[in-house]
């Protein structure tokens, strides 16, 4: 992987072929409640934040951005106050893109993209995210990432800066998927993390524990985000097709092997993973959460369209 | 545990197959980078326990199978008497097994993969030290490697002659025999022992020149009669002991019938059991079982016996000949041909058809004309399938005449006022009976002479002989009788008193084996018998005499009490309802009073109904003494005017001749013998031969004879007729043995010239002009030296005695049973300790020639028959230069004497040896019963047949591999179960196929 610092270009076109933008560039992330304004910059939003327009005074508590100090006031107060401006960012988007280590599991039938002759789910994940990126920014919405795998890795503040493409691509180029998974863990803090009410859009293949991961996505909720959860698994962790004994070498935690006869398991995992599988996609529908399947044999664009075409088909 | 096929037990590392097969499949595994580890964990840890089960159920069932298999081929077998508990140790072994597959399985739990796999490891390898422990060291006779002897013993009895299918099971036997011997290893050594009446080794030593074996088999021939098997056993033993290699084993062919084992007698086991515990290792007897046929036609004579224990030429003798058909069908038999060996023959055709068990009798009447030993036949004309059991045998021993001196107590005019008339026309009713001065044993007049006291008889008018030869002499007439071994039995007949000289000789008499029978009358002189004594203070007579008592009037009438009679003499007439015995009036008699220091010798025979002694006996040296407490003449009671005074007479008189020694029918065994004893029961062919010589220097000697010791004192006469006064030589030879071990001091009284050789050394020379001088020896018990003297005579007085003494006794004449007269007529016999005298030929009843040895016991000599022991007719040939010593058996101008194995009617019965007889033989000694003749040769390879277990383990590896089939089908379609499973992935209103079509669209837009 490229330089991002070097080559900032080499990780746009790596991550944003032509083929994705050529597709995306009729599509449109439409908000799904006008409330939460998921158009961008065409609704005032309900909430204070730091914008052109002057809102209000508060007084200062400590850990305000000293950038946001009406040095004015306190000329003649002699009190701190920040100024508050009307927020008018149209859809802050947070990315969370899942850089754990089962996210490099690359499947046989994994499709392809670019130079990639099969995508990892991580790779896939990127150009997801990458391609979520440009259509985002380019509807002027504010866009942010955060990485996490065992807890937050990276977090770039949403902003809807043209120039936030290029920083989400080099972030995205110069990660790469190691640690253990403990997203239900790291949702939590990233709920806590990110301003509410935006677009939360969750790339990962969710291994963890069904419940907690539940929970966390409900965090999200109650902190009025709207969820898009594209899970990602490869097919053949949905198939389990291997039939020899098979060296299976933990891809989060070094050092784990566990050899077993596949036949052995097939069952029993299967339907573990179904339940899992299940379980969440139960979980999105009630908090009314989007909830999409990608299997990594799909290809990036295919994927895509159709989230985005079946979203229309609700909106 | 031992293995037949010990090569390929390499294959029990079969089971390192499935555990390969394991691990290969493990190693062969890619590297799978996977990310839904949590998955597989959690399923992992739900199913691992199963999938861990499954798969060391699975190991498990395959190690066993492949082991089972293994093991089957191998051909393990447990050898018996195995000290190792292989019934625990073979399962553990199975389990080690087992244990090794499952814990190379366990990978996912290393502490238990480690100790099952110690603990197998462990196991496997003890096991595996145990085979090499019972291989090598335990029991190193059932390796291939250790040498073995072996008694091969062939049974040769009449049973195994029958024919089934044109070969008889002796044929079989052979084969199989010779079989064996080639097939065995190299190194093992056979003894050859052919089993009959009496165990015969052909080749005792064992030995492991197969070419020897191989003449030694092609010789045997069967045996007719019953195999004494335990003898053949304990002859075994003999041989095994004589074999060096330390391995033990007799292989006993038979047809397992029960004749000859002997079981139920504990001692001989025990004895047996004894004699196999001493040899180095222990044999087993392996019991090859020929079969028998089930169906049986035959007929055997299975007794033949004579009326009478004494038969004389005086009169006929019936001999009941018994036909039995032994099978079972029924058989009419032809004619039974008795045949004797005097050229008389009789043919009978009474006999009927016979149903099987049953039994006819034939009597034959026959009249020998000639005393001697005399054999007979009887042979029954029937097409069988036992034709050798349609002849019997029986030889018997017709007495010559008892010679019996009656000394007449009462000498008279009047013959019925002599004490000797009733019993002298008892014994013979003969007009020689009358005339003492008539040459004994000449013609009689007539069997019905009792009443014909003619003195002039033609002798050629009846040549019938008596039996009994009596002659009478007054008592006051004793003396003249210079010599009473020539009677065998000496009647004494109310004799008051008797002068020194003849009752010191009459006490001698008996001693040697003499009868005395002493009819005690009114006139017999208490004082003279109670002082008749055999030696310092042993009186001769069993009892003291007391005074007459008569009987009185009014007293009650003296009859002999009936159930007091208990003499063997009065067996015949004992029973009074037969007898008129019991009813003799006896008027007067002497009482007996039997003395402290006898009253354990003394027997009783008969009492009066007082209780007082009538009769009684004791035996005195070798010979019998009887006192019979009432004169056999009219003035005592009626006795002798009953009808059973005779056989009275006749049975005292047998009794004390006592010519149950010469018994000819004999009983097979460990040895066939008969025992020669003479009356003196010293055996026969004692003292020593003497050569008389008409001077120094003759060399052909003029008298011959024999000499029971050197003790003699010619003065100045000479020694015998024809022989010088003066001058004269003499040489004695013969063999000498010495009573016990010491050193012998030779001392001779001798005028004038004596010198000794012992096994052709000089040892001493006397001489009475230089001096006498001692000669010591050395000597050993049991050892038959060559002993030669020659006494040279000069001239004047002529005297000879021999003495010696040693640590044991004091100076005596050489006695005459330390002499045997055989040494030259056999040069082959060696000398030495206990063996035989001399040896004679015989000729058996299939004509071949056998030999006869004759050696010494301790009671008399002993003839035993050497070579093949079959039943039947056998004929010793007597050298012509030793007639003087078998003329109590030799008929009159004959060499031979007939003598018979007896035909044991068991044997022709086939009856087999039943479950509790193999239960008794179990208690003594381990019976092996290999059931083919390859399962025995497999043995003597080094293997055993007896607890082969591959049948089991093939079972066993058969069910593992259907429990293996079973269970990896379970498995395998347990597992295909996932495969249905299909997750459900994708948006559920997903656009599905149309999305290119509308890419395309929007592309174009």
């Amino acid at each position: 992987m490229a330089d991002p610092q070097t080559s900032p270009s080499s990780s746009f076109s790596e991550l944003l072929p032509p083929e994705v933008i050529n597709m995306i560039g009729r599509l449109e992330f439409m908000a799904r409640s006008t409330k939460e304004g998921s158009i961008s910059g065409r609704h005032t939003s309900p909430h204070k934040g730091f914008s052109v327009e002057f809102a209000e005074h508060r007084q200062y508590v400590a850990g305000d951005d000293l950038r946001n100090l009406d040095w004015r006031v306190y000329g003649k107060s002699d009190r701190y106050y920040i100024k508050q401006y009307i927020e008018e960012t149209n859809m802050r988007a947070t990315i969370l893109i899942d850089a754990s280590g089962s996210m490099a599991y690359t499947g046989d039938e994994a499709s392809a993209l670019g130079q990639h002759e099969r995508l990892s789910k991580f790779e896939y994940a990127r150009h997801l995210s990458a391609a979520l990126t440009y259509l985002l920014i380019r509807q002027q919405d504010a866009v942010g990432l955060v990485t996490f795998a065992d807890g937050i890795k990276k977090y770039l503040r949403p902003t809807a800066k043209p120039s936030q493409v290029r920083k989400i691509l080099e972030e995205l180029s110069a990660t790469s998927p190691t640690e253990d998974t403990r997203c239900a863990e790291t949702f939590h803090e990233i709920a806590e993390r990110i301003p509410s009410r935006g677009l939360v859009i969750i790339i990962s293949d969710l291994f963890d524990d069904a419940e907690a991961i539940k929970k966390a996505l409900h965090h999200f909720r109650y902190k009025n985000h709207e969820l898009v959860l594209f899970h990602l698994m490869a097919e053949e962790e949905l198939t389990f097709p291997f039939k020899k004994f098979d060296d299976f070498r933990c891809l989060e935690v070094d050092n784990r092997r566990l050899n077993i006869d596949p036949a052995t398991i097939r069952a029993s995992y299967l339907e573990r993973v179904r339940a899992h599988l299940k379980s969440i996609e139960l979980a999105c529908g009630q908090m009314e959460a989007d909830y999409v399947p990608v299997n990594t044999k799909t290809s990036v664009p295919e994927a895509l369209f159709s989230y985005f075409s079946a979203r229309r088909g609700k909106g | 545990m031992l293995f037949l096929n010990t090569a390929l037990a390499i294959g029990t590392l079969g089971i390192l197959i499935p555990i390969i097969i394991h691990l290969l499949n493990r190693r062969s595994s890619r590297v799978v980078d996977w990310g839904a580890m949590s998955f597989l964990l959690e399923s992992l840890a739900i199913r691992n326990r199963r999938i861990q089960l499954e798969e060391a159920l699975l190991m498990a069932t395959r190690c066993l199978l492949v082991g089972l298999l293994a093991l089957a081929i191998a051909r393990p077998f447990i050898p018996p008497g195995s000290t190792i508990p292989w019934i625990v140790i073979l399962p553990l072994l199975l389990i080690a097994v087992v244990g090794i597959g499952v814990a190379v399985v366990l990978h996912n739990e290393p502490k238990w993969r480690f100790w099952i796999g110690l603990f197998s490891i462990l196991i496997l390898l003890s096991c595996v030290g145990l085979v090499v422990f019972e291989k090598h060291l335990n029991l190193s006779r059932f390796t291939p490697g250790a040498r073995q002897d072996i008694a091969l013993i062939i049974d040769g009895s009449t049973s195994m002659m029958m024919k089934t299918d044109g070969f008889s099971n002796f044929d079989r036997a052979v084969e199989e025999a010779r079989t064996i011997v080639k097939r065995a290893p190299r190194g093992h050594s056979f003894s050859l022992i052919l089993g009959g009446p009496s165990p015969s080794g052909k080749v005792l030593d064992p030995t492991t020149d197969r070419a020897e074996l191989e003449a030694a088999l092609d010789d045997l021939t069967p045996l007719d009669g019953p195999m004494a098997t335990y003898h053949a056993l304990t002859l075994a033993s003999l041989s095994l002991a004589r074999g060096d290699n330390p391995a033990k084993q007799i292989i006993l062919i038979t047809d397992e019938q029960n004749v000859g084992w002997e079981t139920g007698k504990t001692g001989r086991w025990n004895f047996l059991r004894d004699a196999f515990k001493n040899l180095p290792s222990e044999p087993q007897i392996m019991l090859r079982k020929m079969p028998l046929p089930d169906f049986v036609r035959n007929l055997a004579v299975t007794n033949v016996s004579l009326s009478r224990d004494i038969v004389g030429v005086d009169r006929p003798v019936e001999v009941t000949v018994t036909v039995e058909n032994t099978g079972n069908e029924a058989v009419t038999p032809g004619a039974l041909v008795f045949t004797v060996d005097d050229g008389r023959n009789y043919r009978d055709q009474t006999l009927s058809q016979l149903q099987p068990g049953e039994q006819q009798t034939v009597r034959f009447v026959h009249q020998f004309s000639e005393a001697g030993a005399h054999g007979f036949s009887v042979t029954l004309e029937v097409g069988d399938d036992i034709l050798e059991d349609n002849t019997g045998h029986s030889a018997l021993n017709v007495a010559d005449g008892l010679r019996v001196l009656i000394v007449d107590g009462k000498p008279s005019n009047r013959f019925f006022d002599r004490a000797s008339t009733f019993a002298a026309i008892a014994l013979a009713p003969s007009a020689l009976t009358l005339d003492p001065t008539a040459q004994a044993n000449g013609p009689s007049v007539s069997d019905e002479a009792a009443d014909d006291f003619e003195m002039n008889y033609d002798p050629t008018l009846d040549p019938i002989r008596f039996l009994v030869d009596p002659q009478v002499v007054a008592a006051p007439d004793i003396g003249t009788i210079p010599n009473f071994s020539d009677y065998d039995v000496v009647l004494l007949t109310d004799v008051p008193r008797l002068p020194k000289e003849s009752a010191d000789k009459i006490a001698e008499f008996v001693k040697n084996g003499g009868g005395l029978m002493i009819a005690a009358g009114q006139r017999s002189q208490a004082e003279f018998y109670n002082d008749w004594l055999i030696d310092a203070d042993t009186p001769l007579l069993p009892t003291r005499l007391a005074e007459s008592v008569r009987l009185s009037e009014g007293d009650e009438v003296f009859n002999p009490s009936p159930r007091t009679l208990t003499h063997p003499a009065l067996s015949k007439i004992a029973d009074s309802s037969k007898s008129d015995f019991t009813g003799t009036l006896i008027s007067s008699y002497r009482p007996q009073v039997v003395p402290e220091n006898l009253s354990t010798e003394t027997s009783v025979g008969a009492r009066l109904n007082n209780g007082d002694i009538l009769l009684s006996s004791r035996k005195v040296g070798n010979g019998n003494v009887v006192l019979l407490g009432t004169s056999l003449d009219t003035s005592s009671g009626n006795l002798v005017t009953r009808q059973s005074f005779l056989p009275l007479i006749h049975e005292l008189v047998y009794y004390l001749a006592d010519p149950a020694a010469y018994d000819l029918n004999l009983d097979p065994g460990w040895e066939v013998s008969i025992g020669l004893t003479t009356k003196g029961g010293q055996g026969i062919g004692t003292g020593l031969t003497g050569r008389y010589f008409t001077s120094h220097n003759a060399k052909a000697p003029t008298i011959t004879r024999q000499d029971e010791t050197i003790q003699f004192n010619w003065i100045g006469g000479t020694p015998g007729p024809g022989i010088p006064n003066d001058n004269f030589r003499v040489e004695w030879t013969g063999k000498m043995q010495v009573p016990r071990k010491g050193r012998y001091t030779f001392t001779a009284d001798i005028d004038d010239y004596l010198e000794v050789w012992l096994d052709g050394k000089r040892i001493a020379s006397f001489d009475s002009v230089k001096g006498s001088r001692k000669a010591q020896a050395n000597l050993e018990a049991g050892r038959w030296y060559d002993f030669k003297a020659i006494y040279r005579e000069n001239s004047g007085d002529a005297r000879a005695i021999l003495f010696w003494e040693c640590e044991h006794f004091g100076r005596q004449v050489i006695p005459p049973q330390s002499f045997r007269i055989f040494s030259e007529s056999d040069k082959k016999i060696k000398t030495g300790r206990d063996s035989a005298l001399a040896e004679f030929a015989v000729i058996g009843p299939d004509n071949k020639p056998r030999t006869a040895q004759l050696s010494s016991t301790g009671r008399g000599s002993v003839l035993s028959l050497k070579g093949d022991i079959a039943t039947g007719l056998y004929k010793l040939q007597v050298p012509e230069d030793q007639t003087l010593y078998f003329a109590d058996f030799l008929k009159k101008d004959s060499l031979e004497i007939p003598f018979t194995v007896k035909r044991d009617p068991a044997e022709s019965h086939l009856t087999k040896l039943t479950e509790a007889d193999y239960a008794f033989l179990a208690n003594f000694v381990t019976l092996a019963e290999p059931q083919t003749l390859e399962e025995l040769i497999a043995f003597l390879n080094g293997n055993q047949f007896g607890q082969e277990l591959w049948k089991y383990l093939a079972i066993g590896a058969f069910l593992f591999l259907l429990v293996e089939i079973a269970l990896s089908r379970w498995i395998s379609r347990s597992r295909r179960m996932g495969e249905d499973i299909k997750i459900q992935f994708e948006a559920k209103d997903a656009p599905g196929s149309g999305f290119q079509e509308q890419l395309a669209k929007m592309g174009k837009t």
